[in-house]
């Protein structure tokens, strides 16, 4: 029981903390955020785990976690309100060619970003050649040319 | 200060759900505030090891040192500073054991016995010198944990909270 108490509270923690860190933390992972979520593993190894090293605990924490994350994908299909508040909408960033400023300062995006998914997707130089960028549920940035 | 969110029309089949979307922000930011507030109340050692969870007792030339955050399974240590005392008995209440197991004490004691509903540890010692003796107990529940050691017959009241 101990262990599902355990799981469960690592994954709502970590599932709470990086919805409220925003959509873009782990969508442009750096080479440090790699290394910081390394270090997030690590630290969270310990307490998912206690003392207890053996094979079966791993194998039942494992099961505990899969298990955990299938009920809320169920959920998430089933609840709308659900889906929304854990995964979020998507934003539109550029309108015509235009930077929405209040939005990307909200979602933590710069200019740099929407022009580096243009160049990466699409090839684009400039930004009056994007009809839309739209920051996805996943914290990718989507290209839509003009 | 409130940032002002562009409305635009746009041809797009997706639903932005907007008023969500600030809703969102709004609460990512008192998150951050409250992750910040962590931060700070963790240097200060509301969690443990810290000026917070650090507290010193001194009756009649006797000192205990402790912690009152501790952490589940992670060892702490109580210490004690005695002084023109000959022989040191600690009478630590059973209820206050069942939360700790005792990993080592230092020095070893002279005697130990178990007496009613307490365990007595008995210390020979130097009147002219201070005594130092710690105890260091690693906590197996958690929660709020009161204790009332007896040393030479006075009483030393106390409470920790372990965390999960």
């Amino acid at each position: 029981m101990e262990l599902i108490i355990r799981g469960a509270v690592i994954y709502l923690f970590l599932l709470l903390l990086f919805r409220v860190l925003g959509k873009r933390s782990l969508a442009e992972t750096t080479t440090f955020d790699f290394v910081l979520l390394l270090i997030i593993g690590e630290a969270t190894q310990q307490a998912l785990l206690g003392n207890d090293f053996s094979t079966t605990n791993a194998l039942v924490l494992i099961t505990v976690l899969m298990g955990i994350d299938l009920v809320f994908v169920k959920l998430k299909g089933k609840y709308k309100k659900l889906d929304r508040l854990l995964e979020g909408t998507p934003l539109i960033l550029v309108d015509h060619g235009k930077p929405l400023k209040g939005r990307m300062k909200e979602a933590k995006v710069d200019t740099e970003d929407i022009l580096e998914a243009a160049r990466i997707s699409h090839g684009l130089e400039q930004m009056h050649q994007i009809k839309y960028a739209v920051l996805e549920r996943d914290g990718q940035i989507s290209i839509i040319p003009s | 200060m409130q940032t002002k969110i562009e409305r635009i029309k746009h041809s797009l089949e997706l639903d932005e759900k907007l008023d969500h979307q600030q809703k969102g922000w709004m609460v990512q930011k008192i998150c951050s505030i409250g992750i910040g507030i962590i931060v700070v109340l963790t240097a200060l050692g509301l969690f443990g090891d810290g000026w917070l969870s650090s507290k010193k007792i001194v009756i009649n030339g006797t000192s205990l040192h402790y912690e009152k955050f501790l952490r589940y399974e992670k060892e702490m240590n109580i210490g004690w500073a005695i002084t023109d005392q000959k022989e040191v008995q600690f009478l630590i209440p059973m209820r206050y054991l069942d939360h700790f197991k005792i990993e080592k004490v230092v020095p070893e004691s002279y005697e130990t016995a178990i007496t009613e509903g307490y365990v007595s540890y008995t210390f020979k010692a130097n009147p002219a010198a201070q005594t130092l003796v710690r105890f260091y107990l690693n906590p197996q529940k958690t929660g709020s944990v009161r204790g009332e050691w007896l040393v030479n017959k006075q009483s030393f009241k106390f409470m920790h909270f372990i965390y999960p």
